[in-house]
């Protein structure tokens, strides 16, 4: 079952252009899902251990893989880091736009909201990210049809 | 003149002794337990079996103390891993969201005992603590790192780690909780206990198919804590502990009052020279269907109509159907009940303790201000409470008659007797000693018919009427129609022979042949 549902994806998109606005990418690149999960990594395994979090990040991936195929060909490493993601995404997201950041991270933050609730996951996020705008539909908890 | 210098000197030896601050538990009736609550900068051990609500404990303590300033740290080590926690400690209503990531945060250590040895994980503590400086600080679990050590044959490094461990967390001025699995067996021996100010053991209690939670404080230093095992329960506001001591420690002395209460019977009240004493526990006995509830239930709603508020509670009978046979005697509970100054408590779970039984009812009278309560009935109580509280029964309707009366409360209780026809017994507790006044009522047979009459047996506070007399129960209650029966020898075994000659009337019409 997915847990990227619309609300989730909006979100995630503008937490990757909210991040890409707060530190700039140093080479002119569309904004990635990179810098978001740099960030998210070391908080989540606090919580949850390295091995958690690697977990977490690998079935967000594989979720997310069912939408965007090339998402499968990333590697994890053994601390969650995606080693190829850059070259990948460089590679195959040429006309879908920030597609497969946003999807990828959608399901991240799904999974996390199945498991703690919605309420503490925007709070850890916004530990992260206290300037974030909370104008999305996720963070307000409008509902789509 | 007083030598501040003189060891005997005890105004000097007063002034000089460090106050120990007590940190709150967040978990009621916990503090009472402890003697005030958690000494400051103590190391503490919350030890128990799995699903005893250790992990609970410590989080109930962690969000009553955190804050920004002084925060909570929480390590989880090779167990729960904290995210976990998050998921299932946010169902309790103390726990609060606001808190997280700047008043309590969570470590997870599990990645590093897994990978390193002790001394890193020591190492590790040490630089977090240092870092964020905390006021309390958990260790959960603490067991898996010391079965770890174990499981190696590195003793010396486990007695290191927990001297480390101690000194550091003790010098740096945290009040310190390490959370462990154990099972009662492994506590001999453990040097933890040794070094350990305090330990708390938890543990669940089976007896047939009733299990109850128990807390004991093995160990506090510095304090009188209350010794003995504790009922707990864990609902939605997380822990609560329920003392063994419960009402005692905060009995109030009231001022004795010659008040009598009405019954709502006025013939009753003569008889009890004036209505039952305030302050009194009265213990209506009788057979089923005598009319002891609707006795009892006169006597709330005479209270009731002299604006004193009440409590019933009942076991074997729910609220709606109790009103309505109120009702049937023209007593309205309905409105009392509404307007907030009668509460009826429904208790009937089945693995109460006569302690949570006692909370109940000195909450609902806190929050009514009640001064007449009914217990309707003695034997449905004991059947609601868990089998292994029903060998203490007597002693704990002590205990809570005790402190309920001491809280000024007139208590009205009823139970059920088996009725024979050669004495009359009052009840099959043994428990007319934890009464101030007895009233019986009882079948007897008189012409053909079943007819019933009441004495006063007893009165601690005065003197009464040692009369029998004859009631009815009618769409009024207990009514009673006669007076003192002169006509009759033996009326207390249930068969009177007839000795007079007074022409009667039944009281109650015959069936015509």
């Amino acid at each position: 079952m997915s847990h990227a549902t619309p609300e989730l994806r909006c979100f995630a998109g503008s937490l990757i252009r909210h991040e890409a606005l707060v530190n700039p990418p140093s080479s002119p690149q569309r904004a990635s899902v990179l810098p978001v999960l740099d960030k998210l990594r070391p908080l989540l395994a606090t919580f949850m251990g390295q091995t958690g979090y690697h977990a977490l990040i690998l079935r967000a991936t594989m979720m997310a893989s069912e939408e965007v195929p090339w998402l499968s060909h990333v590697e994890i490493a053994t601390d969650g880091r995606l080693k190829d993601y850059a070259e990948l995404s460089a590679k195959h997201e040429t006309d879908e736009g920030d597609n497969g950041c946003q999807v990828l991270l959608a399901h991240l933050t799904g999974l996390l909201e199945a498991f703690i609730g919605k309420v503490l996951t925007l709070r850890l996020i916004n530990d992260l990210w206290p300037d974030l705008s909370k104008n999305d539909d996720f963070t307000q908890g409008n509902e789509h049809e | 003149m007083n030598n501040p210098t003189d060891p005997e000197n005890k105004s000097a030896k007063g002034s000089s002794k460090v106050t120990i601050r007590q940190l709150p538990t967040g978990v009621r009736g916990l503090d009472e337990i402890l003697g005030g609550g958690i000494p400051e900068f103590s190391f503490i051990v919350i030890a128990a079996p799995p699903g005893s609500g250790k992990t609970t404990l410590a989080h109930q303590i962690a969000f009553a103390n955190a804050t920004v300033e002084r925060p909570a740290l929480y390590f989880t080590v090779l167990g729960e891993p904290a995210i976990k926690m998050l998921r299932y400690q946010q169902q309790y209503t103390f726990f609060d969201e606001s808190k997280l990531g700047t008043a309590i945060r969570f470590v997870n250590l599990s990645d590093m005992a897994m990978e390193s040895d002790l001394p890193a994980v020591l190492a590790e503590i040490v630089r977090q603590v240092t870092a964020v400086n905390p006021g309390i600080v958990v260790v959960d679990s603490f067991r898996t790192v010391m079965r770890q050590a174990v499981a190696s044959g590195n003793q010396m490094e486990m007695q290191t780690f927990i001297q480390g461990l101690t000194q550091f967390l003790t010098s740096w001025q945290a009040t310190t909780f390490l959370v462990g699995e154990y099972h009662a067996e492994e506590m001999r021996g453990d040097p933890l206990f040794t070094v350990a100010d305090g330990l708390f053991w938890l543990s669940q209690v089976t007896e047939r198919n009733s299990v109850v939670r128990k807390l004991q404080i093995i160990k506090l230093r510095g304090q009188a804590s209350v010794p003995g095992l504790h009922t707990i329960r864990i609902s939605d506001s997380g822990l609560q502990a329920f003392s063994r001591t419960l009402g005692f420690t905060k009995r109030k002395e009231t001022a004795k009052r010659q008040r009598r209460l009405s019954t709502g019977i006025s013939e009753l009240d003569e008889m009890l020279g004036g209505g039952i004493p305030e302050g009194d526990h009265c213990l209506i006995a009788g057979t089923s269907g005598t009319g002891k509830s609707a006795l009892a239930t006169q006597f709330i709603a005479s209270g009731l109509r002299d604006g004193e508020p009440a409590i019933i509670a009942i076991f074997e009978e729910r609220p709606q159907g109790y009103m309505a046979r109120a009702a049937n005697f023209g007593l309205d509970l309905h409105t009392p009940r509404e307007q907030g100054t009668l509460e009826i408590l429904y208790l009937r779970p089945l693995d109460l303790s006569v302690d949570e039984t006692m909370q109940e009812i000195l909450d609902a009278v806190e929050r009514t201000g009640a001064k007449r309560l009914v217990i309707d009935s003695l034997v449905g109580f004991e059947m609601a409470l868990a089998p292994g509280f029903r060998e203490d029964f007597r002693e704990s309707l002590y205990r809570m008659i005790i402190a309920l009366t001491g809280a000024g409360v007139t208590i009205v209780s009823t139970v059920e007797v088996e009725e024979n026809f050669t004495s009359m017994p009052l009840s099959h507790y043994a428990i007319s000693f934890l009464t101030d006044d007895v009233i019986r009522m009882r079948y007897v047979e008189i012409d053909g018919q079943l007819r019933k009459v009441m004495v006063v047996i007893k009165m601690r506070g005065g003197n009464h009427s040692k009369d029998i007399r004859e009631y009815v129960i009618t769409d009024k209650g207990v009514v009673v129609i006669g007076p003192r029966q002169t006509d009759y020898t033996g009326l207390i075994t249930g068969i009177p022979v007839r000795t007079g000659r007074t022409y009667e009337v039944s009281p109650e019409p015959k069936a015509s042949q």
